[in-house]
């Protein structure tokens, strides 16, 4: 990478009005951190603290689905691993937008898109119906958490979630998501 | 009587099982929350069980949980609904008066157990 390069990488990051931008591996001791930030600088705007709960709920949700699934994962001690992707919280006129993207295997595809093109055409109702079900019931087959993180993020969008899943090579496809408040 | 002091990513809990009075106070987003919460959660649930005739009291004050938290919390509740039969219970659900997050997470839970007096108080 140029100096010129990465001057262009930060204008873009820039230009998109962003609060904090990260791509690299991510641990829990770093989601401990940058929630921190995001907790100093939304009070620091004064941003309401129903919103500012949100941001925070969403960048937490979305952090640990890449430690949690994602399938670039370095084990570096014991008790300790850390997965690579990438994770982006910035405003959009007075929303804000909370986005994630990591590697996916092929082979996990049909599964997630089924459960987020499910969840993308909910209504207010239909996701709260869903979610109590869940709640109920015992987590999804390769669901480390809760399997409710999706549907409760859907629930406290204020638009319906966008994602997509684009070829990345022949094992692997890249799977991008975004929430907006 | 128990008390876990809070870290980062886990809430201070207090557990007085002698007076049957239980507090969870802070954030909960541990990187693996059933490890955190099991030895805690699977001893307090058979104690919970029994108990007949009991004057019992949980006093919530979380003000932040991620996903995992909440299944865990709920299945709590599903406990407690279940021993209010015989018990009488009661869950103070605080939350910062702005933070209508926390409150509507509460308001889920409530919806979902029949039983037990469920108060929200405003901080």
């Amino acid at each position: 990478m140029t100096l010129n390069d990465f001057r262009t990488l930060k204008e873009m990051i820039e230009s998109k009005n962003v609060i904090f931008c990260y791509n690299g591996y991510l641990s829990q001791e770093i989601i401990v951190a940058v929630s921190s930030m995001i907790k100093g600088k939304l009070s620091a705007d004064e941003t309401k603290i129903g919103i500012s709960q949100k941001v925070l709920y969403m960048f937490v949700e979305q952090a640990q689905n890449i430690t949690r699934y994602s399938p670039d994962q370095i084990q570096h001690s014991e008790e300790s691993s850390m997965s690579y992707g990438s994770v982006a919280i910035g405003t959009e006129g007075n929303q804000f937008y909370i986005m994630c993207s990591n590697r996916i295997e092929k082979a996990k595809v049909p599964a997630l898109q089924e459960k987020l093109e499910a969840i993308a055409a909910m209504n207010q109702d239909e996701l709260k119906a869903l979610y109590k079900e869940k709640m109920r019931s015992e987590p999804d087959e390769g669901s480390k958490g809760a399997s409710i993180g999706l549907i409760e993020m859907a629930r406290k969008s204020s638009e319906p979630i966008e994602f997509d899943f684009l070829e990345n090579d022949e094992i692997f496809d890249c799977f991008t998501l975004k929430v907006v408040i | 009587m128990t008390t876990i002091q809070a870290t980062v990513t886990t809430p201070k809990i207090v557990l007085d099982t002698q007076n049957n009075v239980y507090s969870f106070e802070g954030e909960s987003y541990p990187e693996d929350v059933n490890a955190f919460f099991d030895p805690i959660m699977n001893p307090l649930k058979t104690h919970l069980k029994n108990q007949n005739d009991a004057n019992i009291q949980f006093d919530f004050f979380l003000t932040y949980f991620n996903s995992a938290s909440t299944k865990v919390f709920f299945n709590l509740f599903l406990t407690l609904d279940k021993i209010s039969e015989f018990n009488n219970v009661v869950v103070n659900w605080k939350h910062h008066e702005e933070d209508d997050t926390a409150e509507e997470f509460g308001q889920d839970f409530k919806e979902e157990i029949d039983n037990i007096q469920f108060n929200f108080i405003t901080i």
